[in-house]
């Protein structure tokens, strides 16, 4: 004989009250998840070719970090503190691919970093299948935000903007001295990051009617910059524009002292520049080259002064350039946290469209605003042009900014050795 | 043709052919003996490269000057290396002991990274411009004197190997473990100097290249690859063919910059390498076909 089952009306009314109570107050509902810990990516080299910079980085960013958690987390998601899963990349590809997958069965949807473009551009593609958003920290090559992808975005300068910034300082300082420049050479490595930086140092030397003298690409990772050198003293020319890496840039300039290669000025786009080491180990081998870098120290830019203590006190040095992108980069991510309210890339990417934070506001320390065009690129982002004097890095560009004249033509070997 | 460009190249390829040469001088030793490619090589040049570089900034002692200390340093532990992680498995497959070099190389390399920093380092020695200069050819006098300590090196370990007790010791091993072991010498003990004498080289090569070259933990990469070329190119266990293979390698590189960009450098170099091997697979000092 089969039983039916009744609900009576007293167990009726008390589910009712347990799923009405649940609903309210205990399960979650899609967009207003209350977190306690918030996951990031970060995957940066931290060994391989070129792991100082990813070393400098990395210390920006948990200076950001630390900095946003002690202030209560990101608010709007019920004060969800921030936790970056670190990796490396070793400068590899198929490492960083392969982070990338470890991060993403983990949960995280949103990625920090990587610094290297050539990396970047890989992860991008594996970013925008898998619907993760790519924030990009410290990576300048152009052609990441030229992809048409959407999950992607950048709060620095690319290297159109650095070229044309750099460009713009000798333009000045040709107006100003009246010496003007006829002959260009260009010395990159030859990944996308020097590529572009060659591409459009070719379009504004053109511009300008600068003849291009030498034209030198390299793979990452010389033994040897003898014969890069020579070519480059037997091309002779007026200026130099140099897109490598910090190693590759420490070896390149003693190479040149050793042969005393003289050339008027030498530009050089990032990174290099950036390291504390090209600066403080090359000594007077290092005198007048010039870079495009964001300032860490300069004294115009507004609370800059109050981050760079922190750093001090938190790593025992003052802080370097490197390590102002990465804190810059995790700040601007806060922005867009607040404003998404959620860690769903695609809220988090709208939120950075519509974000507008103009200079001394919400830990943005640059000369520039944070927004974001519909590629992902802050196209207001422009560097410093910054020039080693005396073993300091002193910005010369834009004039609103510097502290010190531009030194053109730099002297020659036999005053600066 | 440029005769200054050419000129330099044919300089320029002999010099850093002589560095080639005298990073591979103790990779390929370690290979006659032991029978190991030691992946760890590289890293044990940085370590002798660390070990100059503070002798030099806390002592003031000149790096070349500094092998007297790095070089006993390096062969303890290159011996310590051998006895403790290598030896144990001796009798596995070659590839485990590739997998343990590999891991020895990791460790170096991390520890020097945790405890020191990534961060690069340069030294300045008062002749670190010096250069010697022959009608368009400019030679830093740096990297002469490593040339020079390179070729006397390699005739050192060769004297060793050819006029002492240990040496010949260590060319029996090489030639017949077995007869060797039966002739009464203790292999275990020869192969723990053979690691050790290995490391020494590749410590003395960082000394020696330290005036010239940034120190990092990972900078043993940039010379490992083309260190393995030169090896094989040169017969594995020859020394006086890994300094030559150095030489050719270092000239084909040169010279083909002149003509290819500087990412092709390598294809002359390569395509000599592996001419040579079609007619010669045992390397330049083996039997020919």
């Amino acid at each position: 004989m089969e039983t039916k089952k009744t609900i009576g009306r007293r167990s009726f009314l008390e589910m009712l009250g347990v799923g009405l109570g649940a609903s309210v107050f205990g399960i979650p509902r899609s967009g207003t998840a209350q977190k306690k810990e918030m996951l990031l990516g970060s995957i940066l080299p931290m060994t391989g070719g070129d792991p100082e910079p990813g070393y400098h980085v990395f210390n920006g960013r948990t200076l950001a970090v630390e900095k946003i958690n002690a202030e209560g987390g990101i608010k709007s998601m019920g004060g969800a503190k921030i936790k970056f899963i670190n990796t490396d990349h070793q400068g590899k590809p198929e490492v960083a691919l392969a982070e990338a997958e470890r991060l993403a069965t983990q949960g995280v949807k949103i990625i920090t970093c990587p610094f290297m473009s050539g990396i970047a551009l890989v992860l991008g593609q594996f970013c925008e299948k898998n619907r993760i958003l790519l924030v990009l920290t410290n990576c300048v090559g152009y052609e990441l935000t030229q992809q048409g992808w959407k999950y992607i975005t950048r709060h620095h300068f690319n290297n159109k903007i650095n070229l044309q910034d750099l460009f713009s300082s000798l333009d000045d300082v040709q107006k100003k001295t009246g010496d003007s420049i006829k002959t260009i050479g260009f010395l990159y490595e030859n990944s996308i990051w020097g590529n572009t930086a060659a591409k459009f140092s070719k379009e504004e030397s053109n511009k300008r009617g600068w003849k291009i003298v030498a034209d030198l690409s390299y793979p990452m990772g010389l033994t040897d910059a003898t014969m890069l050198v020579t070519k480059l003293k037997v091309a002779n020319p007026d200026v130099l524009m140099s897109c490598s890496y910090v190693a590759d840039n420490i070896l390149t300039m003693k190479t040149m002292a050793e042969k005393r290669y003289y050339v008027k000025s030498i530009i050089s786009v990032g990174s290099g520049m950036m390291s504390p080491s090209f600066v403080t180990q090359l000594g007077k081998a290092a005198e007048y080259w010039v870079g495009s870098a964001p300032r860490a120290t300069h004294p115009k830019l507004p609370g800059i002064s109050q981050v760079n203590e922190a750093y001090q006190k938190r790593f025992g040095h003052g802080m370097p350039d490197l390590a102002m992108l990465g804190y810059h980069g995790v700040m601007c991510l806060r922005v867009a946290l607040e404003m998404a309210g959620t860690d769903d890339p695609d809220k988090v990417r709208q939120a950075y469209s519509k974000m507008y934070v103009p200079p001394g506001q919400q830990e943005n320390h640059n000369h520039y605003p944070w927004k974001f065009d519909e590629t992902g690129q802050n196209p207001e982002a422009h560097c410093m042009v910054s020039q080693i004097v005396d073993g300091k890095l002193t910005t010369v560009w834009p004039l609103d900014y510097a502290e010190k004249d531009f030194v053109y033509p730099i002297p020659p070997w036999e005053k600066r050795l | 043709m440029n005769s200054e460009l050419l000129l330099q190249g044919i300089a320029s390829g002999l010099l850093i052919g002589g560095v080639y040469a005298l990073v591979a001088i103790g990779l390929t030793l370690v290979y006659g003996v032991l029978n190991i490619i030691n992946f760890a090589h590289g890293a044990l040049l940085v370590v002798g490269m660390y070990a100059s570089y503070f002798l030099f900034t806390y002592f003031g002692i000149d790096p070349y000057l500094s092998v007297f200390v790095v070089i006993p340093l390096l062969f303890i532990i290159g011996a310590l290396s051998q006895k403790i992680v290598i030896n144990p498995l001796m009798n596995a497959p070659a590839h485990i002991c590739v997998f343990v070099t590999i891991g020895l190389g990791y460790f170096l390399e991390n520890f020097l990274a945790f405890a020191w920093s990534p961060e690069y380092r340069n030294i300045e020695v008062s002749y670190a411009r010096s250069i010697l200069s022959l009608g368009e050819v400019t030679i830093p006098v740096t990297r002469l004197v490593t040339f020079a300590l390179a070729v006397f090196l390699t005739l050192a370990l060769y004297l060793f190997l050819k006029k002492t007790d240990i040496g010949k010791a260590i060319r029996a091993c090489a030639q017949e473990k077995d007869a060797a072991v039966l002739m009464g010498i203790d292999t275990k003990k020869i192969f723990a100097i053979t690691f050790g004498i290995g490391a020494a080289c590749a410590g003395a090569a960082g000394a020696f290249i330290l005036p010239f070259f940034y120190l990092g933990p990972y900078v043993g990469h940039t010379f490992l690859l083309t260190a393995f070329i030169v090896v094989v190119f040169g017969s594995m266990g020859n020394f006086w063919g890994a300094f030559l293979a150095g030489l050719i390698i270092g000239l084909g590189e040169s010279i083909g910059e002149i003509f290819l960009p500087s990412a092709m450098k390598e294809v002359v170099s390569l395509s000599i390498f592996i001419i040579v091997l079609f007619f010669r697979p045992a390397g330049l000092m083996g039997q020919p076909r």
